[in-house]
């Protein structure tokens, strides 16, 4: 996805924010990794040190090592799909729109969005010690849409992209909305036909 | 050649069929990068590493297993407990 042609790109439709997940989840991942690595290594190193004759079997041994080379390719496999999973859910913010990209696992993928303009109410969320020290949380938009909310999760900074898009959804209404007197009398019968 | 005997390049059928879902995983993975991530250095550099974690890890377990002659061969008999109840482990 290139951000300079955004799926159903308006007229001078600009990208403001471009939100990820926060780094925590990173380290959620290499952590979790690295203590899949670690098992198999202590392990092996506990039989090495009590000189374990199972080591030096003729056949238990290559099976031993090939089972240890598989399981290595399988936590690869696992921690690069979890980054694949990372990487791939992002929040676009334009000056018109918001962008929800989200992946789970490798084939099951959601895009949806929602005009600044139908944003009814916006609110951020920080829980627990990790979220409130590393300021990570979640941002909720509220949409007049059966769907409920719109949500920004573990993105960093969840009250400064409150503001943010605060402000951009009030200067959308600014730019989009026009009263009745702005539109003068054409807008005016426009707005109630009926009349 | 014996009738029971196998040889032990059968013992690394389960390492190449993981090997193989590995590479598919990693196809999978580039492609999902270079199709819907968003264009830029993160996401070029995220394949890059892709591509050299799984040969460093394909090629690491592949040179510690390639320490073994696997056109030998083995017999499951004398795998199996002995009659004197002595285990083939010797532990």
């Amino acid at each position: 996805m290139h951000l300079q042609r955004l799926p159903n790109a308006r007229p001078g439709e600009q990208v403001i924010l471009l939100l990820h997940r926060h780094w925590i989840d990173v380290l959620r991942i290499f952590m979790f990794t690295t203590l899949l690595i670690i098992i198999p290594l202590f392990v092996g190193g506990t039989l090495v040190f009590v000189n374990a004759p199972i080591l030096s079997h003729a056949v238990f041994g290559p099976i031993l090592l090939s089972l240890l080379g598989a399981y290595l390719l399988i936590v690869l496999s696992v921690t690069l799909t979890e980054i694949t999973d990372y990487w791939l859910d992002v929040w676009i913010v334009t000056n018109e729109r918001i962008i929800n990209s989200e992946q789970h696992g490798l084939f099951n993928r959601v895009v949806s969005e929602v005009h600044l303009n139908q944003i009814q109410d916006i609110t951020s969320e920080q829980r627990g010690l990790l979220g409130t020290f590393l300021t990570f949380g979640n941002v909720y938009a509220q949409t007049a849409a059966e769907r409920e909310r719109f949500t920004f999760k573990n993105i960093d900074n969840p009250d400064t992209v409150k503001i943010h898009i605060g402000e951009l959804i009030t200067t959308c209404k600014t730019t989009h909305h026009h009263t009745p007197e702005e539109m003068g009398p054409a807008g005016s019968q426009l707005k109630n036909p009926s009349t | 050649m014996r009738m029971d005997a196998i040889p032990f390049i059968v013992l690394l059928i389960p390492y190449f069929f993981v090997a193989g879902v590995a590479a598919l995983f990693l196809f999978f993975n580039v492609f999902h990068l270079w199709r819907y991530g968003v264009e830029g250095t993160g996401t070029t550099l995220l394949i890059i590493m892709y591509v050299c974690l799984f040969a460093v890890t394909l090629g690491g377990t592949w040179l510690a297993l390639s320490g073994f002659v696997w056109g030998d061969t083995f017999s499951l008999t004398n795998l199996l407990p002995s009659s004197s109840g002595s285990s083939s482990f010797g532990l």
